[in-house]
């Protein structure tokens, strides 16, 4: 080996920085495994001797006898997480990001205000709700045409106010000062059908981690309708 | 080539789950593990061996590296979190070094990696802890030994223990150990007193739970784990009859399937018998009788009626051991018995439960350790063995050196002084036997290895290097900073101590320790442990990475010597299939 190392090392150059970025990347999602495989070892998962055969990682098996591969369970699905090819959430993200980088800041649209803000009335979760009861309650002195809704708007409760604002008076007649810009009311509306879809996915999921990552998604979904409505309200 | 790849690659996968598993139980201020079970039951622990034999490892590379910690541990009492820490840290040295090594054709194999770090465990190793390590351990402890409160022994036994037990409980620990090791050294040296404790500690203590650590104590005698079945006061010298069988055993008790023809007069016979054996206790003057198993009613009113106390349903092997030291006379009629004189017998009241006492003549006591729960009595029982196979280990290995630098200058007589002497523990300080705890081992480590001139494979060298200050890096990781800071601090005074080697009056004055006041005096560690357990780590990577295939078997395979082997390979494959078809032992 050392007779022939100097023939040999003359065509060999050390690793560029993009190669060291791919080694340190991939030392760091090795880290994240181990870290992730020693919690579920002291949970009480049993380490097998046997590696999965999509990315070779070792398996565990929980007390109910079934296999668990930590990588492609948990750390991928985190990857995907921020590829727009694969998932909605991250591609509006970035359609939203590159309009708000080109246009001005939208100016008052009251035609569709509150289509999108009712149709979120139907879900069940009471985060974005209050938090579109509470934009709907916008500067109130600037409603003055309906009076049936403003008691409904500024009451706290969604149900009970439910009803009454399906009766309400057309949308435009609120004179809604919050803002629209078509690419914000897509981007919820897709969140939205992502919502939608994942409680019915949560309905029906049996296994314990899917519905984890089922609620987180909805989380996800809940808290990027939260800033979609901060970014309509200021 | 492929299959190595894989191969490193499950190592460091496997390595690393079980460090994280460790690491946060490291060092005094490494937290512990809370282990439940669906009965209920709890267990907490930081203890390694405990945490890694309560896992549910089934995969052979995992037990294989659980089989290289327990033997080590076993040997030095010490560091099996360290060891999985060391392993991880060398692995992952291996795996970035062959990464970026990965165009070139001259990447040497693993195996050929793994015999180059075995080979530097056994040269380059050797000669920086011997001539490199010891003399700067030698002079740093020598110009400090007026600093150091209380004996040398004491700062071994607190160093071992702070970085095990929470801090209120080493401090109640440290006395307790220590006052054990002065009473039971009392009539023997130094050396035979460690090997005597280490080798039946598990008579010389005893665990109790439902108590405080504040009340473990030291008593005198040693304490028998059952109470007395007949009890009398009785005074002076006693004559104690040793007994491992039944005197009833002439017969068959009840409950045994057997069938017997009974003669008429069998009972009567079978009476008559043991009448005539206990006549002849009477005739010996045996005051008490401590028996392995459980005797026959009719024995215990016989002692009632004749002031003999009875013990029953003692361990036989500490039976053995207290005839053994107090040089038992074995009787030559009935085979089984021994007489021994005992000095008294009492009863003692521990925890819940009242306990047998039986004190001997040769000053014999026992430890009492107490714990709120098991699990913690366990570790402290765990941590209070290691800290004696710790000392044991140290004194083996300097009274080897001593003995090896006897052979080679016959004409040095100090070394036969410090053999006999009481003071063996100055004798490993002066020697550099021992450091500060807190990482300055592999500081110095890190940079003789780097350093070293003469080594003839330095690219190793640098690999095992590099890997050590993982140990440090981990102590510290509350506060990355401070790691920094002392390594930086250290090194300078390194190089100017080596600058004014020969003046030693010039010594740096170093602030070392694990912060708790930067004035305070550090615990002390064993140098010939911690180099043991550098070569136990690299003997065991050794093994993991000529691993060249893993096959699974679901029968067990026949063992005998159409199986052996004489490639590695092979060998390890047979015994990660025995390992592998051996019944997983639940924790």
């Amino acid at each position: 080996m050392a007779l022939n190392a100097d023939d040999e090392d003359f065509e060999w150059e050390p690793p560029s920085e993009a190669e060291m970025k791919v080694f340190q990347a991939r030392r760091e999602r090795q880290d994240k495994i181990s870290k992730l495989m020693g919690a579920y070892l002291l949970k009480g998962y049993k380490m097998l001797g046997e590696c999965c055969e999509l990315c070779g990682t070792i398996l565990l098996q929980d007390k109910q006898k079934k296999n668990y591969c930590v990588a492609c369970q948990e750390l991928d699905s985190d990857i995907d997480k921020d590829n727009p090819a694969l998932n909605a959430q991250a591609a509006l993200s970035q359609v939203r990001e590159r309009q708000l980088a080109t246009q001005p800041l939208p100016e008052s649209n009251g035609a569709s205000s509150s289509e999108p803000l009712l149709s979120i009335k139907g879900q069940p979760r009471p985060e974005h709700c209050e938090g579109a009861a509470s934009g709907l309650r916008g500067p109130p002195p600037a409603i003055q045409s309906t009076p049936l809704s403003v008691p409904t708007v500024s009451s706290n409760f969604l149900p009970p106010a439910n009803p009454p604002l399906q009766t309400a008076p057309p949308v435009g007649s609120l004179g809604n000062p919050l803002h629209h810009h078509p690419a914000l009311s897509s981007a919820e509306e897709a969140v939205l059908h992502k919502l939608r879809w994942a409680t019915q996915e949560l309905q029906h999921s049996v296994s314990v981690e899917a519905s984890i990552q089922l609620c987180s998604l909805i989380r996800g979904c809940a808290e990027s309708l939260r800033s979609l409505k901060e970014l309509q309200v200021s | 080539m492929q299959e190595e790849c894989v191969s490193l690659q499950v190592c460091v996968s496997v390595v690393g789950a079980l460090e994280c598993v460790v690491r946060r139980c490291l060092g005094p201020d490494g937290g512990s593990v809370l282990f439940t079970r669906d009965t209920g039951e709890t267990l907490i622990s930081r203890h390694g061996r405990r945490l890694l034999s309560t896992l549910q490892l089934q995969h052979p590379m995992a037990r294989m590296v659980l089989d290289c910690v327990c033997a080590h541990a076993k040997a030095t009492g010490d560091g099996t979190k360290s060891f999985l820490l060391l392993l991880a840290a060398l692995l992952r040295g291996i795996q970035d070094s062959h990464m970026e090594r990965k165009g070139s054709l001259s990447i040497p194999s693993f195996q050929n990696l793994a015999n180059r770090l075995l080979a530097v465990s056994r040269k380059e190793l050797e000669d920086v802890v011997t001539h490199k390590l010891t003399p700067y351990a030698s002079m740093y402890c020598s110009h400090r030994s007026y600093r150091l409160e209380g004996s040398i022994l004491d700062l071994l036994i607190g160093g071992f223990i702070s970085g095990r037990v929470g801090i209120g409980q080493a401090d109640v620990l440290k006395r307790v150990l220590c006052e054990f090791y002065h009473k039971v050294s009392q009539d023997q040296n130094a050396s035979e007193t460690i090997s005597f404790i280490q080798s039946h500690f598990s008579f010389l203590h005893t665990a109790v739970t439902g108590l405080p650590i504040t009340c473990s104590e030291v008593i005198e005698g040693l304490v028998v784990t059952c109470d007395w079945s007949v009890w009398t006061e009785l005074q002076g010298p006693i004559k104690a009859l040793i007994v491992y069988e039944s005197f009833g055993a002439s017969f068959v008790t009840v409950g045994e399937n057997i069938s017997v023809c009974i003669q008429k007069d069998y009972l009567h016979r079978s009476e008559s018998v043991m009448k005539q054996k206990l006549a002849t206790l009477l005739d010996l003057q045996v005051d008490v009788v401590l028996s392995s198993v459980k005797q026959p009613e009719r024995v215990s009113q016989w002692a009632r009626l004749n002031h003999v106390s009875l013990l029953e349903c003692v361990d036989s092997a500490q039976l053995d051991f207290l005839s053994h030291i107090c040089a038992a006379e074995t009787l030559s009629h009935p085979p089984l018995q021994h007489l021994v004189m005992l000095k008294y017998c009492r009863r003692v009241q521990l925890g819940g439960h009242r306990y047998a006492c039986l004190g001997t003549f040769l000053h014999m006591h026992t430890l009492v350790l107490c714990a709120p729960a098991p699990g913690f009595l366990d570790q402290i029982v765990c941590v209070s063995q290691g800290v004696f196979a710790m000392l044991q280990h140290l004194s083996q290995s300097f009274c080897q050196t001593l003995a090896s630098d006897q052979s080679q200058s016959p004409s040095s007589d100090q070394s036969q002084s410090v053999l006999s002497s009481q003071d063996l523990w100055g004798g490993i300080l002066r020697a550099g036997g021992v450091l500060p705890v807190g990482g300055m081992f592999e500081f110095l480590l890190h940079h003789f290895l780097l350093n070293e001139r003469n080594s003839c494979d330095p690219e190793s060298c640098k690999l095992l290097a590099e890997a050590l200050l993982c140990l440090p890096r981990t102590l510290y990781s509350h506060n990355h900073r401070r790691f920094l800071n002392i390594q930086t601090r250290f090194l300078d005074d390194l190089k100017q101590w080596e600058k004014t080697k020969e003046k030693r009056s010039e010594m740096p004055e170093l602030k070392f320790g694990f912060g708790f006041g930067e004035s305070s005096v550090p615990c002390l560690e064993s140098v010939s442990g911690k180099k043991q357990l550098v070569v136990s780590v690299l003997q065991c990577l050794h093994r993991l990475l000529c691993v060249g295939a893993i096959l699974h078997t679901r029968s067990p395979l026949r063992t005998g010597p159409q199986t052996h082997s004489e490639e590695d390979e092979d060998e390890e494959e047979e015994k990660l299939k025995r390992s592998n078809s051996t019944p997983s032992t639940e924790g």
